[in-house]
């Protein structure tokens, strides 16, 4: 008989499982249609397989409106929607933001010791803190900010249809709109909220034990440390209460720690101080301390270490700290 | 001088195989949707069972030989899910404990699994797509590439709401055949 070939028998999977595709996706499905797949995809390996593919096509087919001319139908309803609800002069400035996303990168840095506030094309502002510096790409279906170097305050401007991006080496933050800072430090990338909700990801760690994934709420930090491996235990800490944000230590010309390593504080120092501050090696910057001070006193806050740390700090003729260990004293 | 890598050296950056941090980047937020609207949102939570797949992927004594990272991510997501559901949470932690061991299986099952280039792999979708009829198209792109609901997609096309899945679900199976054929399966 015809339809006992191989072929036959997939063509029919197949089919089925394009009709359970369809049904799964509609909002609306009964929980005894849900026993009805299960019932279905247990039955047969093949049918997991045949839905997974089909569920790939439609993905893909998703994807193509990035890629092809398929996608101005997608912008023009959504520009036309908006158009419905505010005025023609903003309706323009609609067209051109659709047209932007596809722009390419652009870059914003700022020098050591200033600050610059950047408006980006969606209307979402960025507070650059002082040697920092951001790249941003607008695609069609997300914003994208690589925070490459220093750290910036962000106020999202909403877009339900666009989710923001900021990826601070392997850790990404995704948010609708919100305001929260990103510090991406010598040893990790601190993340704090002041508004809103935000999800924090290390897509370098997957783990056993620990999520790579969490969500903050206004009020709550997390840190993501740098690590060389895949495999760890603590990939995104848990999120701790922390002092609403601010736009940062820049504003008042104040940096503050709690418990932060030296190297965490020499690294922010080194975007503000034009003469470096130096390790005789990294172990020194271990050390834990907790300090404030304003930006005009870190010549004071350095040449001061040494009373409560076993260090040593030398000072050059252009104003370059080295900080070493204190030799240890000879038995 | 011997050449002693058992690997075969990437000959372009094209061809190197993806790092766990590409793959999780391109498909986490592909996977999520996937589970959500596949098995609802939970318990197993998405995040989790997305984060399990994961986990299965990273486990992996050579992932390099997993042919199609994508699929196999897709099918480790599915298998947790119904694993979960199966045997109850308790079996499912010893499942995941397992990895180790289950992940030298799936390498060999998946050891010939072949993936065509994406840029191929998305032209003959797309040549695929222009080529359906009219009402098959249309309903596909107003579903998947407009977002619109079944109740949407009836209304914009003037058919009723079972009408617009069938073409919805034949116009997918039509571009997944086109897809798989392309790949040398048959």
């Amino acid at each position: 008989m015809k339809t006992s070939s191989p072929h036959a028998a997939l063509n029919k999977i197949e089919s089925k499982a394009a009709e359970w595709l369809v049904r799964r996706r509609d909002a609306s499905h009964s929980s005894e249609e849900d026993e009805q797949f299960y019932a279905w995809i247990e039955s047969d390996p093949r049918h997991g397989e045949a839905y997974d593919a089909l569920a790939l096509t439609l993905e893909d087919v998703g994807q193509l409106a990035k890629l092809s001319e398929l996608a101005p139908r997608r912008r023009q309803r959504w520009v036309v929607t908006a158009g419905a609800i505010v005025a023609a002069l903003a309706c323009l400035g609609l067209v051109f933001l659709a047209q932007s996303r596809t722009n390419p990168d652009q870059t914003f840095a700022t020098e050591i010791a200033q600050t610059r506030i950047v408006t980006l094309e969606d209307g979402s502002v960025v507070h650059l803190g002082a040697g920092s510096t951001i790249r941003t790409r607008f695609e069609s279906d997300a914003r994208r900010v690589v925070l490459e170097e220093g750290e910036a305050y962000f106020e999202v401007a909403h877009d339900a249809a666009h989710p923001f991006y900021v990826e601070a080496g392997g850790t990404v933050v995704r948010v609708l709109g919100t305001r929260f800072r990103v510090h991406r430090g010598a040893t990790g990338v601190r993340v704090e909220v002041r508004e809103g909700r935000v999800q924090v990801r290390d897509t370098r760690a997957v783990t056993l034990t620990s999520p790579a994934v969490r969500v903050l709420t206004a009020g709550q930090a997390t840190e993501v440390q740098e690590r060389p491996t895949y495999i760890a235990f603590a990939a995104v800490a848990p999120p701790v209460e922390a002092a609403p944000a601010s736009v940062g230590a820049w504003e008042s010309g104040r940096l503050a720690y709690d418990n932060a390593t030296l190297a965490d504080v020499v690294a922010d120092i080194n975007r503000y101080y034009r003469p470096s501050v130096r390790f005789s090696d990294p172990a020194v910057g271990e050390q834990r301390v907790t300090a404030a001070f304003r930006v005009d006193e870190i010549p004071a806050f350095i040449e001061a270490l040494d009373a409560t740390l076993p260090v040593t700090v030398e000072r050059d003729s252009h104003g370059a700290y080295l900080i070493a260990d204190t030799p240890s004293p000879a038995n | 001088m011997a050449e002693r890598r058992l690997t075969p050296l990437p000959t372009s950056p094209n061809d190197a195989p993806p790092s766990l941090a590409t793959l999780y980047e391109r498909h986490w937020e592909e996977l999520i949707r996937y589970v959500r609207y596949t098995f609802g949102v939970g318990p197993p939570e998405p995040e989790d069972v997305v984060q399990a797949a994961f986990t299965h992927f990273a486990a992996l004594v050579q992932p390099e030989l997993v042919g199609n990272p994508r699929a196999f991510l897709y099918r480790a997501a599915r298998n947790f899910v119904i694993d979960q559901r199966r045997h109850g949470l308790v079996r499912a932690r010893a499942a995941q404990r397992g990895f180790l061991q289950d992940a030298v299986e799936a390498t060999d099952e998946h050891d010939s699994e072949r993936v065509l280039e994406g840029k191929d792999h998305l032209r003959i979708l797309e040549e695929t797509l222009r080529g359906l009829s009219p009402r098959l198209r249309d309903a596909l792109i107003l579903h998947r590439i407009e977002e619109l609901s079944y109740v949407d997609v009836a209304r914009r096309m003037g058919v009723s709401q079972t009408t617009a899945k069938r073409l919805v679900a034949e116009a997918v199976l039509i571009c997944h055949r086109a897809v798989r054929a392309a790949t040398g399966e048959d």
